[in-house]
């Protein structure tokens, strides 16, 4: 059989396929999240320049396919003097991009906390750090968590891009694979194989995470 | 009673309210003076609630000044917080904290903005959780109070705070009938205390019994002000006398 063939002579690659692509998908998640929490902060804060910012920036990478962002960065950058590595940029690229549904997802998890009681807050002396804290965020985590997951696991799928500019991912792999043997379903069979290795066992602890926010009140 | 010895702790002037393009208030004028209870009443829409909501700038005003305190309410930021801290206010739709029980709730703003040792801020909140008569419900969540007894919290909330004043934006309107009395009591106690209050309430019956004063507005307007046995008994105008007439019946 190819796919045993595959895994026999080539499985070296995966694994380290498999390596890059979970680095790219913890460092770009991390940094998605950095962003998209400072991005939806400024999105709901009292400042509107800030606001109106974090507008542009959201709708901006909403409407830029990824690989187009993911090649733009790594050629436009050294133009302008910032020089990285491949996968460093690629990092940025992810992090920079699903930050941006990131800041989505919590502006709508804010949202459904009740108005009455931010102004509740408002009116009890609370600046808006004091109400973002104390009444905003520690009612809306719970609602976030699911479209956390989500936006994680489209990220795992999302690593396979920066395949598309060298980075030495699954993707990245398999193509080079393909390259060698020409035995291209069994091939891309093994890829898939090896990101459903990661996105799986993502997804149920995921939901494990979001049971467990359950309980707590 | 417009004192000029003593200082009002909440003054409007001139003040406008408009939403997009409709006016919602009218050169609006108000004196409160310290340990007065004003009662606010008037036909649904006439911006009673947008009025008593001016006052801490939970609505911004497009003419006018608001003074709190002697202190013209400043447009954002921390000196904003700082007024609105002394001036109490109870909502309609009680807004307590869901993620916290009834002490928590109360214990919150003295903690995190009067900077209150703990220990004490808890203390203060179980005195105030007895005098609105519900200290056993301390450990509750909201969700599991009634009505009657959430907006009861709620007025311990703001109490917690040691207001100045406080605004009250139609407390008992949410509630169902059995619940409304268990809050005006908690309310004419706090009349009694002395407390500097707003109420904007269609309980007519405290109206009668507790305020100082009844001011009637209608379509973004003061249209009468006077003490509430004179307010009842002898309307002035035809409009607070065809409410009264609407609202008297039964």
């Amino acid at each position: 059989m190819d796919l045993i063939y595959i895994i026999r002579e080539y499985w070296p690659m995966f694994a380290r396929g498999a390596e890059m692509t979970l680095f790219l998908t913890v460092t770009s998640a991390l940094l998605a999240f950095l962003i998209g929490s400072i991005v939806a902060v400024m999105r709901i804060g009292p400042i509107p320049p800030l606001r109106a910012a974090a507008s542009v920036y959201i709708e901006i990478m909403r409407a830029i396919p990824l690989l187009a962002l993911i090649i733009l960065f790594l050629v436009a950058l050294p133009k302008i003097g910032i020089f990285y590595s491949t996968t460093i940029s690629a990092i940025l690229t992810l992090g920079i991009y699903t930050g941006a549904y990131v800041a989505e997802a919590l502006r709508a998890g804010f949202r459904t906390v009740p108005k009455g009681q931010i102004e509740a807050a408002r009116a009890l002396g609370m600046t808006f750090r004091g109400m973002f804290l104390n009444v905003l965020l520690p009612q809306s985590i719970r609602s976030v968590i699911p479209p956390m997951g989500n936006l994680l696991i489209s990220n795992i799928k999302a690593t396979a891009l920066a395949g598309a500019v060298g980075v030495q991912e699954i993707y990245w792999a398999a193509a080079r694979v393909n390259f060698d043997s020409a035995r291209s379903i069994a091939v891309f069979t093994l890829a898939a194989i090896c990101y459903l290795c990661i996105a799986l066992p993502t997804g149920f602890l995921w939901r494990k995470l979001e049971a467990r926010m359950k309980i707590v009140r | 009673m417009s004192a000029t010895s003593v200082q009002p702790l909440v003054s409007l002037r001139h003040v406008d309210k408009l939403f997009g393009d409709n006016q919602v208030l009218y050169d609006i004028n108000l004196d409160i003076a310290p340990g007065e209870v004003v009662v606010l009443v008037g036909p649904s829409g006439s911006g009673k609630s947008t009025l008593c909501r001016c006052i801490n700038r939970l609505e911004t005003i497009n003419a006018g000044e608001v003074h709190v305190n002697g202190e013209l309410l400043p447009l954002e930021g921390k000196d904003l917080s700082r007024i609105r801290a002394d001036v109490g206010m109870v909502f309609q739709s009680f807004n307590l904290f869901g993620h916290m029980t009834a002490l928590e709730n109360i214990t919150v703003a003295p903690i995190k903005v009067r900077g209150t040792d703990k220990k004490e801020a808890i203390e203060l909140g179980m005195k105030l959780l007895t005098r609105v008569g519900i200290p056993e419900k301390a450990h509750q969540y909201p969700a599991q109070l009634s009505g009657g007894q959430q907006q009861r919290v709620a007025i311990a909330r703001a109490l917690a705070m040691n207001p100045k004043v406080m605004l009250f934006d139609e407390p008992t309107s949410a509630l169902d009938p059995e619940m409304i009395n268990e809050v005006l009591d908690v309310m004419t106690s706090l009349a009694q205390d002395g407390m500097t209050m707003l109420i904007v309430t269609h309980e007519m019956g405290f109206a009668r019994r507790a305020a100082n004063r009844v001011i009637f507005m209608d379509e973004g307007r003061i249209v009468e002000q006077a003490p509430p046995s004179e307010f009842f008994s002898n309307p002035k105008t035809d409009r607070a006398k065809d409410f009264l007439s609407k609202i008297l019946q039964h």
